[in-house]
């Protein structure tokens, strides 16, 4: 079993320096949308952007789902959840229903709305770098350490480690350990996850759960929808069949 | 406020839709009260003073003890359009069962025959030409001086018997229009609901047909 | 009479002409310049008009073809029987316009076919493609007597009147999985969704909304087609078929209430926003104002509010469908869309064609008059009671 890779972002060491923004535009060959990397957002051109909420710094990326919405709701399964971690999207099946966009608890997804043959963008954890075993592009920029690549058990140990050990600096909760069934991405902060722009009413159940609850119910409602209708139109015949009959024995 | 947007463009066209219609002068099939409605006995109303001819021409008593005269509801309904071309005129004197009013319906002459022997004293020019409304108001076409009331009268119809008759002539009417129609499955279609007829159905049938409802519903 | 319906004629092609000229040319615009330019749609809301309106509501308004097929043929209420081809009709063209509308929102339209050899069962959406292509197939067969009929072509009409039965069953459960798996792609969306509309039985509340809304739109059709044809409205079939969208109508306002209340959400109701009062509008046409008209009997056996109790009702689908899609997103997505003017354009050519293909099949094919044998029998029903017109 391949150990499951991740990212552990502590935000309360970013300094808002924009590196893991430039190094995510080179490795991905992303067209420069803002000369102040502060200030942007994502968009098809923009993986990962970095936030600034008053005095705090945040960054805003693909979560990278361990349940992945976006790989659930996809009508011809144009996403994949690797086992290494990322979630890919391969943009030849592509038919551009937008349903991920749609769907995805984190916002994530981007269009490429100009474009006549637009595809879904988004960050894919630097895919082919870590099969080779290296970081991602994001993780060797930071200059604090606040973006760390690992082991996704690893990194779910160190983050418990900070909380625990520095109670006073962080808000008590790791984003991304259950939200939506938790993510390859963890998030530390030291405010209250909605003050950086986070979504603060994620349930901790992956989301394709809600809509397998209706999907799982199609062959009940075939069999039992097809029983009742050949009953209902062989007993509605019937009865059709025997007023008839007595209808024709009374004129004789 | 897209949802608004939408509902409103759905209202916009409803009603757009009812006002082009208003401004050709015809109806939606919603709000008509004439072409294509059923009718049946319960949708004509014939006054009750009224004495009604076996070929649905009406009289109505004045105070003076002349008659009021016209066409009656059943005809105008059963035909669906009709508009009056000729009135017998001034000082002519009538027998009953004479034609004294003449009327047509898509081109097809019909003629309507005087319910009383007397004099014409009034002709009411203003519905000539034009289709027939309300015909028992506005719509009446002359006043005859009666002069053998007493016969007369016993062979029109009012009250009790008038209502009996009228149903016995419904239904004439609508075994007329099975038996008469250019295609038979017509008549499904002009009689569908529940067997009643619609205003108008007569024009469904076929060229004889038409004569031979003058013949069995307008003479005496 | 003539000249009117000449001069009525001109009017109505020339809106139409305008209408899918105007259409045609933002189909241009849309593929030559993408789905930015031509949309004011963007990332935080993927999903406008041609979703909320021409796919949801059109599957929904489509919904009187599977309805009236299970009355008929599986109820076995023949009397209606004269109101199936036109339905069936009217579904088959919809869902055609459901299609051609998907291929105007989708980013990669020429990869629609994917959906048949790259299968995902877990998505909604597989699941709804499915169920368009399967089921305008469906619709096509059940419409496909009407042509044999047309072309005389005998010994094909006699095999599909043979399977016209199974076919029908098949219609109405891929309709019950359509309609519902409409409801259930937004099951996806919790935490988006404004809680007056999301809830766990969308699916159920889609399904029971499109049965009212079918029926309905039967009714609205038999008028818009009386008008065209000229061969009347058939009173009583038509009231029977309200009370059928009144029991429907009531039964879905008290499952949506119970929802509420079950999942302790009545508050939203007094909470004064947009949302809210959208909800309510929707809740007032769609549900209070038909289910009052169509309780009285009065109103439902007379021609003119009964037409009236079908609008209502439409109106109030039509509200609830784009609020589902539309208006309960535009809080969480803080972006207040509203459709460019391409996207209403083609939404416009959509219906309006639809419209003109309705009534061309009409003139040329046998769609009104169904002469089957040994029918007339059951005719005997439609004579069963008068309608007296009461205005």
């Amino acid at each position: 079993m391949v150990k499951q890779k991740g990212i552990l972002y502590d935000s309360t060491l970013c300094v808002g320096c924009g590196e893991c923004y430039n190094a995510c535009k080179a490795q991905n060959k992303l067209a420069k949308t803002n000369s102040d990397p502060l200030r942007d957002h994502l968009s098809a051109e923009t993986y990962t952007v970095v936030e600034q909420h008053d005095d705090k710094y945040t960054r805003r990326m693909c979560m990278h789902c361990q349940k992945p919405t976006c790989v659930s709701v996809c009508p011809v399964g144009a996403f994949t959840k690797t086992e290494l971690g990322p979630v890919l999207y391969d943009a030849d099946k592509c038919i551009g229903c937008r349903y991920c966009m749609q769907a995805c608890p984190h916002r994530v997804p981007r269009y490429e709305w100009s474009k006549t043959n637009p595809r879904v963008r988004k960050c894919i954890m630097c895919y082919d770098k870590i099969k080779k075993g290296e970081g991602t592009a994001c993780s060797e920029a930071c200059p604090t350490g606040a973006t760390l690549f690992g082991d996704l058990e690893d990194l779910k140990a160190e983050a418990k480690k900070r909380l625990k050990e520095n109670p006073d600096t962080y808000y008590q909760h790791i984003y991304g350990l259950e939200e939506a069934g938790g993510s390859n991405v963890l998030i530390l902060s030291s405010v209250p996850f909605e003050k950086l722009g986070f979504a603060a009413n994620l349930p901790k159940e992956a989301l394709p759960n809600y809509t397998a609850r209706a999907l799982e119910k199609i062959p009940g409602v075939v069999g039992v929808g097809g029983a009742f209708l050949t009953g209902m139109y062989w007993l509605t015949n019937r009865k059709n069949k025997i007023a008839k009959e007595k209808q024709q024995e009374g004129n004789k | 406020m897209v949802a608004l947007f939408v509902l409103l463009t759905f209202a916009l066209f409803v009603v757009i839709d009812i006002f082009v219609l208003k401004a050709q002068k015809k109806s939606h099939p919603a709000f008509e009260k004439t072409p294509g409605a059923v009718f049946n006995k319960g949708s004509i109303a014939i006054p009750k003073e009224v004495y009604v001819s076996k070929g649905h021409t009406w009289a109505e008593k004045l105070q003076d003890g002349t008659l009021k005269i016209g066409v009656d509801d059943f005809a105008l309904k059963a035909l669906g359009r009709l508009s009056i071309t000729k009135i017998a005129s001034g000082e002519t004197k009538v027998k009953q069962g004479e034609v004294i009013i003449e009327g047509a319906c898509s081109n097809n002459p019909f003629s309507f025959r005087s319910p009383v022997d007397g004099t014409v004293k009034l002709v009411n020019s203003a519905i000539l030409n034009k289709p027939l409304t309300e015909p028992f108001t506005n719509g009446w076409a002359l006043v005859i001086d009666p002069s053998n009331w007493e016969m007369n009268s016993k062979v029109l119809k009012t009250g009790e018997s008038l209502s009996a008759w009228l149903k016995e002539e419904f239904r004439r009417l609508r075994d007329f229009i099975e038996l008469s129609s250019i295609k038979p499955e017509l008549a499904g279609v002009t009689m569908h609901d529940g067997g009643n007829i619609v205003e108008g159905a007569v024009s469904n049938v076929s060229p004889e047909g038409l004569k031979n409802f003058e013949n069995e519903f307008l003479t005496f | 009479m003539k000249t009117g319906s000449i001069f009525k004629l001109t009017f109505w092609k020339a809106v139409a002409v305008i209408i899918i000229a105007a259409g045609l040319y933002s189909v241009v615009f849309r593929f030559s310049r993408g789905l930015g330019a031509a949309t004011n749609l963007n990332d935080v809301f993927p999903w406008g008009l041609w979703i909320g309106f021409d796919i949801l509501c059109g599957v929904g308004l489509a919904a009187g073809g599977f309805t009236i097929c299970a009355v008929t043929h599986i109820f076995n209420i023949k009397k209606f029987e004269p109101l199936t081809r036109p339905s069936i009709l009217t579904a088959f063209l919809g869902y055609l316009l459901v299609i051609f509308g998907l291929l105007a929102d989708l980013g990669k339209p020429w990869n629609i076919w994917h959906a048949i050899i790259m299968w995902n069962t877990h998505s909604v959406m597989f699941e709804v493609a499915w169920c368009v292509m399967l089921y305008t197939t469906v619709l096509f067969l059940e419409f496909a007597p009407v042509i044999l009929e047309r072309f005389k072509l005998n010994k094909l009409l006699m095999i599909m009147r043979k399977v016209s039965i199974p076919i029908m069953m098949l219609g109405i459960l891929l309709s019950t999985l359509h309609q519902s798996s409409l409801g259930s792609l937004f099951l996806i969306v919790p935490t988006k969704m404004h809680p007056l509309w999301y809830s766990p039985i969308l699916p159920v509340y889609f399904y029971m909304s499109a049965i009212a809304t079918g029926f309905a739109m039967v009714i609205f059709e038999s008028y818009t087609s009386a008008r065209a044809f000229n061969h009347g409205i058939k009173l009583n079939l038509l009231s029977s078929i309200a009370k059928i969208t009144f029991v429907m109508l009531i039964l879905t306002a008290a499952v949506r209430f119970i929802d509420l209340a079950i999942l302790n959400k009545l508050n939203y109701l007094l909470i004064s926003s947009s949302e809210t009062y959208m909800f309510y509008l929707e809740l007032f046409i769609g549900t209070v104002i038909p289910v009052y008209l169509l309780s009285q009997k009065k109103f439902r056996e007379s021609r003119k509010w009964l037409y009236i109790s079908a609008l209502f009702v439409i109106g109030g689908f039509l509200l609830n469908r784009v609020n589902v899609s539309i208006t309960s997103l535009t809080g969480s997505a803080n972006y207040n869309y509203f459709p460019s003017v391409y996207e209403i354009s083609i939404t416009m050519m959509l219906v309006t064609v639809g419209m003109v293909a309705f009534k061309l099949i009409t003139q040329n094919f046998p769609v009104f008059e169904e002469l089957h044998e040994g029918e007339s029998e059951e005719s005997e029903a439609v004579h069963g009671r008068e309608a007296i017109l009461s205005e």
